[in-house]
């Protein structure tokens, strides 16, 4: 019987179409690009021909862009344009890694709550909705003050602060494909309940938690920037974009540019993030082709 | 007559509805004491309206759900009351084809992957090359090419879904497979392909069928047996014949009737009212609200099943004065227009079928 299948069909490794259709999906691209560049920036600073971001020039202060100073000085003369790519690191990490923090424990407790029910669903429901009564950035703030300041204790502290979302979004949705066909059918096979969850329930979980987390990463940069302007995050002088913004808003009217450059380079990590994690919801389910 | 590979006995399963600190939830009797006995490679038909209990029959007897109380013995293990790490191994041998071949496979993953997975849960010691050879066998036993293998549901037909919710099913070398509405979700051409599918695989690898079912043309096709269920109870049980030819139950009679006959029309006997709420079913037999040959005494005895000289089995107290008293007929030979055209497909997907066959066959030469 297996001599009459032709063995081409044996042989062919099923191939990365997860790959293939984000390589071939135009704003993903774009998307994937725009992170990169702010990556490749922040990982490379050290090696730019770039001023100290924490050198502090009395004669040049709140300076509009110029030949000197490609985008100005702040309001103590340190350029603007070495304090953003600086800054690029404390605030992509800030972005990036609490919200890594907070799927890695919210997806799982999510999962968990919303296909087993009963009382662990009872308790770790609770837990979320004792969370959720706290605004995100005051608990952020607790959490940051506990844990001693750090941009490290930050990014923890945002993490967790931004957990309790991820844990409902993802119950909601488990508690939904809980009760697909399919998952009964994963049953009757004889499938273990680990593989049902890694198989059948994280997959199809996962496309709203992708978008809710390219929106959370630009909460977790505005939070960090909340967090370093109460001194619990970034230390001063090292610069990151949140904490150049918050410095920025008492010099609106006199020094607009201050604001302009880590809000435009906020606004393009997000978009990026967006564009990539839209991307990868679509690759990520073989129905769009 | 072959062995018995089924025995179910007291089966019930009584939802809890509602209720809440202090009240005491409602009970949903949805089946209520069902015995069953099933013989090996044969068809056996579970028929009745919506709502008689049926689905939830076929998912306790692979242990979907879990039975309030009753007995499932099916090939020498008891199905009701073992663990459910045994049940998992126990699933080898009894497997389950879903009613609807759009929701039941999951989405995310590719032929290869889904009628691989019994292979990888059951047959472990298969390399990957050998579980794709495997799988190439299974889907072209159902009718479908290997090249399928690597795409995904949503890029098939529902027939074609369907042919691989049963690779899958057959994937573990299951002894009984139970279908719950296996072909209603279908056109009725392919229908006649799936139903002359699964009698096939019956008949090729010794498998036994339970098939859950409302259309009697499907039944009357394919099964060797049935039972007909009424309010989570089985009235009448035996051979799709004898049943088909002289009905005993005041229930099956009606149903059978309601075949439409050569003017389009359903038979006079007709049943009035609403099948009675589950919540709270009537006292004594279950179909007494309904049942123009109803008596005082029906509300008290709960009829149990009882031997016809037609082989059958009936839970009726009056079903021997009924059929003296007999005022049925059989369901017209001639059938609807729509009826032979239903027929004539079934025939013709046969013949494709046998001559499908042959030309394999000569190939093979």
């Amino acid at each position: 019987m297996t001599q009459t299948v032709a063995d081409p069909v044996l042989a062919r490794r099923p191939q990365s179409r997860v790959w293939r259709k984000l390589r071939n999906h135009r704003s993903a691209t774009f998307g994937a690009a725009l992170v990169l560049v702010f990556i490749v920036l922040a990982l490379a600073a050290p090696y730019l021909p770039i001023s100290d971001p924490a050198a502090a020039d009395w004669s040049a202060i709140r300076q509009p862009p110029s030949t000197a100073h490609w985008l100005g000085t702040d309001e103590l003369g340190r350029d603007q344009l070495s304090r953003m790519i600086w800054g690029a690191r404390a605030s992509l990490m800030a972005g990036v890694v609490s919200v890594a923090i907070a799927i890695a424990i919210g997806v799982p407790f999510g999962i968990l709550a919303g296909y087993f029910g009963g009382w662990v669903d009872a308790v770790i429901s609770r837990c979320t909705e004792a969370l959720l009564a706290i605004p995100f950035l005051i608990l952020a703030i607790a959490l940051a003050a506990f844990l001693g300041p750090s941009l490290t204790n930050a990014m923890i502290a945002i993490g967790i602060a931004a957990t309790p979302v991820f844990i409902r979004l993802t119950r909601g949705q488990a508690i939904s494909v809980a009760a697909e066909d399919y998952v009964e059918s994963a049953h009757a096979i004889g499938l273990s309940t680990p593989v049902i969850l890694r198989r059948y329930i994280f997959p199809n979980v996962l496309p709203p938690v992708l978008v809710q987390a390219t929106l959370t990463i630009a909460s977790a940069i505005i939070a960090e920037a909340s967090l370093s302007f109460l001194g619990l995050g970034q230390q001063p002088p090292a610069p990151s974009w949140g904490a150049m913004l918050n410095v920025a808003k008492g010099f609106m009217t006199q020094a607009p540019w201050m604001a302009m450059w880590p809000g435009i380079a906020i606004f393009l990590v997000v978009l990026g993030f967006n564009l990539l994690g839209d991307g990868l919801r679509d690759a990520l389910d073989p129905r769009e082709e | 007559m072959n062995q018995v590979i089924v025995e179910v006995k007291g089966l019930a399963k009584r939802f809890p509805i509602g209720g809440g600190i202090l009240t005491a939830p409602k009970l949903l009797h949805a089946v209520d004491g069902v015995d069953l006995t099933v013989h090996q490679g044969e068809t056996f038909a579970i028929v009745g309206e919506s709502g008689c209990g049926k689905s939830t029959l076929a998912r306790l007897l692979v242990r979907l759900l879990e039975p309030t109380e009753g007995s499932i013995d099916i090939a020498g293990h008891d199905m009701a009351s073992v663990s459910q790490r045994d049940l998992r191994d126990l699933r080898r041998d009894v497997q389950f084809i879903f009613q609807d071949p759009f929701s039941s496979l999951n989405p995310r993953l590719s032929v290869a992957r889904l009628v691989g997975e019994p292979l990888e849960a059951h047959r472990p010691e298969l390399t990957a090359a050998e579980r794709r050879a495997e799988v190439a066998r299974l889907l072209s036993q159902v009718g479908l090419r290997p090249e399928h293998m690597d795409r995904y549901p949503h890029e098939f037909s529902g027939g074609q879904r369907q042919r691989i919710g049963i690779a899958r099913a057959l994937a573990s070398g299951p002894k009984v497979l139970i279908g719950d509405e296996p072909v209603s979700a279908l056109d009725v051409s392919v229908q006649a392909q799936v139903v002359n599918l699964l009698s096939d695989l019956r008949d090729r690898l010794g498998l036994t069928l339970i098939v859950i079912a409302h259309d009697l043309a499907v039944i009357r096709q394919m099964s060797d047996r049935l039972a007909v269920m009424y309010l989570g109870r089985i009235v009448e049980t035996g051979s799709t014949d004898a049943i088909f030819n002289a009905p005993h139950h005041p229930y099956t009679r009606a149903l059978l009737s309601a075949i439409p006959g050569p003017e389009g029309g359903s038979g006079a006997a007709g049943l009035e009212g609403e099948t009675p709420s589950p919540l709270a079913p009537p006292s004594g037999c279950h179909f007494r609200t309904r049942c123009p040959f109803v008596e005082p005494r029906c509300a008290e005895v709960r009829p149990v099943l009882e031997r016809t000289q037609a082989g059958t089995e009936v839970a009726c107290i009056r079903w021997s004065e009924i059929a003296r008293a007999d005022d049925y007929a059989p369901p017209p030979a001639i059938r609807s227009a729509g009826a032979n055209e239903r027929f004539r497909l079934y025939r013709e997907a046969l013949e494709e079928a046998e001559k499908a066959k042959e030309t394999q066959q000569e190939n093979a030469k």
